[in-house]
């Protein structure tokens, strides 16, 4: 992943250092020609001396002056540099009257006045040719080109090093910048970090720079129109079982005076006709739960629960169908079972569940809800002595609106093929398995719902 | 009785008058919020049943209002609230703002005239303070009862056990939901306790009339 404070150090340093490199150059040039005029200075000047201290003396000897390293054993004062710095001065008969030891005995450069730049030895020199123009006396003195180079370099480090020396510390202090630059945008990113899933609330715009202020106002923009779209769909799903649920109050008012009044063929007819309402009700509550279900809605309100207490309170709602249809109903297994949920959520599953049980299983059959702690989580299993499903079909249950037997299913079961994907739906944002099998011993179906042991939260 | 009906669809209005007639009681029917409270200023009604969507104002704010009025006695008014609200948070609503029941639309018959009837004895109205099912008889101003022609000594709690059960035939009530109702009446009691209440009942009543669902809770069977 590209991080904005590892490319700022990074190129923050890279800069650093090639402006430094830039001074660098410019530096060591600058002073190695301010050196040069300088030396060069030193030379002429020191011709000039030579020519005029060997003219009002009247040496006959060749002076030859040499660097005296040690006498009597002691270190004579000098220094290195003398090897690198000559003199010569002759007399118009091409006559050596002095020079320095280094050089020969013979001249050593043309008889031309002024500066010029000559390879001896290895090395190159700068010298100065004078002319006594009195007495027709040669002077040339001549400095090694590598020492005005070495000072140039020196002056030139000089400046750098301090600079190079600090820049582990200019690293650090970059990091420690950039990283206060951006505790704004780190701010942010836990601030959305720590949301629920379904707070769609603006985000604050206090005490934020300018360059990330069009970003949350997008932002907020953003989640603006989520929340309303979201509140649309809302009042769309609360509207909608408003305007349906009161005709269909209504329409099974109405059914149920007829049937009051009726009497043989009509009052069969009638029957059949509450039935279908019925019917039409539950697809009705099936559709609404639905559409008011969204897997964020569900997260956010996961919280510990008792699976067997839900389960007994499902069953309370349930169980009084059962019987009256002569079934035998009980709840077995665990006291408790406690897991990590949404309660409307695992009511709807259960009610399908137990919906699909009583009404599939023929009369006098047997409804059994177990409920039992597993290492691996809790298992919740409502077991009937139903039709059961064939193994080939369990898989397409789970679509919405499949039935098994199609059009020709047992019309007078209310259903519209939906409890079973909702089951799977719910079973899922619980991160629960849902296996359908037939039950050991007898015939009939076996729905199996594990739960996991850590059980997602809304931060998932 | 006197049932004060409040419901603006007139289809659905017009449906629960029929049924309420022929069941034997007096109904008026509004249509709106001011309706209601003038009907009820003029004549007060026994028992209220009232929608929750009005077209005037809320059916909770007017609840509140007739909890708060002095005249004619309405705090103590008895409210069925008959909704096509289900959500719990409504449900919660409804019941806080003072409702005694709260039944969601659509609705079987059978039950409004099972959760009306309950209201009339709670609110001390039914003609005859007894709920008799099958041979069992409780009568509820002299706190006695009877099987057959058997005259049956109960003790308090076996008493308001049994009333809770009889009072709402054919609903199963979870161990933990009756050992709060009989909290309610002031007694604390542990869930042991309730299955032996339960054994006792039996034992003076009917061995079978009271169901256990196993696992869950009891019930006594509505006798139809």
């Amino acid at each position: 992943m590209i991080s904005i404070r590892r490319f700022l150090l990074a190129s923050l340093l890279s800069c650093i250092v090639a402006v430094i490199a830039l001074v660098m150059t410019v530096g060591y040039f600058s002073s190695r020609h301010e050196a040069g005029e300088m030396y060069d200075a030193e030379l002429s000047q020191y011709a000039r001396l030579l020519v005029q201290l060997l003219s009002s003396s009247n040496h006959t000897n060749e002076i030859v002056v040499s660097r005296r390293r040690k006498e009597h054993g002691v270190h004579s004062p000098g220094n290195s540099y003398e090897d690198k710095i000559a003199f010569q001065v002759w007399n118009q008969d091409g006559l050596v009257l002095a020079r320095s030891a280094q050089l020969p005995p013979q001249r050593f450069a043309g008889l031309v006045e002024g500066f010029h730049n000559v390879e001896w030895m290895g090395h190159t020199w700068r010298l100065f040719t004078l002319r006594d123009p009195d007495n027709g006396h040669w002077a040339v003195t001549g400095e090694r080109d590598d020492v005005r180079g070495e000072l140039a370099t020196f002056l030139a480090w000089q400046s750098i090093a301090p600079i190079l020396l600090a820049s582990p510390l200019a690293a650090l202090l970059i990091w420690r910048t950039v990283g206060i630059g951006l505790r704004p945008l780190r701010g942010l990113a836990m601030a959305l970090r720590r949301r629920q899933a379904t707070d769609l609330s603006p985000l604050p715009t206090a005490g934020i720079p300018k360059e990330l202020r069009v970003f949350i106002l997008s932002a907020n923009a953003m989640l603006r129109r989520l929340a309303e779209s979201f509140a649309r769909e809302q009042r769309f799903a609360a509207d909608a079982a408003h305007e349906l649920r009161t005709p269909l109050a209504a329409l099974m008012v109405h059914l149920e005076n007829a049937c009051a009044a009726a009497q043989g063929e009509s009052r069969e007819a009638l029957d059949k006709t509450l039935a279908s309402a019925r019917r039409i009700q539950h697809v009705i509550e099936q559709l609404l739960a639905l559409a008011k279900s969204t897997p964020e809605q569900y997260l956010a309100n996961f919280a510990r629960l008792d699976l067997v207490a839900l389960v007994q309170d499902c069953s309370a709602e349930w169980a009084p169908l059962a019987l009256a249809r002569g079934h035998h109903f009980s709840v077995e297994g665990a006291e408790q079972a406690w897991l990590n949920g949404d309660r409307t959520g695992l009511s709807l599953l259960l009610r399908n569940l137990l919906h699909n049980a009583i009404h599939y299983t023929p009369a006098g059959g047997s409804i059994v809800v177990d409920i039992r702690n597993r290492e691996q989580g809790a298992e919740l299993r409502v077991i009937d002595t139903g039709p059961g499903i064939p193994a080939a079909l369990r898989t397409r249950v789970f679509d919405r609106f499949y039935r098994v037997g199609g059009d020709r299913h047992d019309s007078e079961v209310e259903g519209a093929g939906l409890g079973l994907s909702i089951v799977k739906y719910i079973a899922d944002l619980h991160r629960a398995r849902l296996t359908l099998s037939e039950p050991g011993g007898h015939p009939g179906l076996e729905v199996l719902v594990s739960f996991p042991l850590g059980a997602p939260s809304a931060a998932a | 009785m006197r049932i004060l009906l409040i419901e603006d669809d007139n289809s659905l209005g017009d449906g629960i008058v029929t049924a309420l007639r022929r069941e034997g009681y007096a109904v008026d029917w509004v249509r709106a919020g001011a309706e209601a409270l003038a009907s009820i200023a003029a004549a007060r009604p026994d028992m209220v049943i009232l929608d929750l969507g009005l077209p005037d104002m809320d059916g909770v704010a007017l609840l509140s209002r007739l909890r708060q009025l002095e005249f004619r006695n309405t705090a103590a008014l008895p409210v069925l609230i008959l909704t096509a609200r289900h959500s719990i948070e409504d449900k919660i609503k409804g019941l806080d703002a003072g409702a005694d029941d709260y039944l969601t639309k659509p609705f079987a018959q059978a039950e409004l005239f099972a959760r009306l009837r309950a209201l009339e004895r709670r609110g001390g109205l039914a003609t005859s303070a007894e709920i008799r099912i099958g041979e069992v008889t409780l009568n509820l101003a002299g706190h006695t009862a009877s099987c057959g022609d058997r005259d049956v000594v109960l003790s308090r709690r076996e008493f308001a056990l049994l009333r809770v059960l009889m009072e709402r035939p054919g609903t199963l009530f979870t161990r933990a939901q009756l050992e709060q109702k009989l909290y309610s009446y002031g007694d604390e009691i542990s869930s042991n306790s309730i299955d032996v209440h339960i054994h006792n009942l039996r034992k003076k009543l009917l061995p079978d009339f009271i169901k256990t669902v196993r696992g869950v809770g009891y019930l006594i069977e509505s006798p139809h």
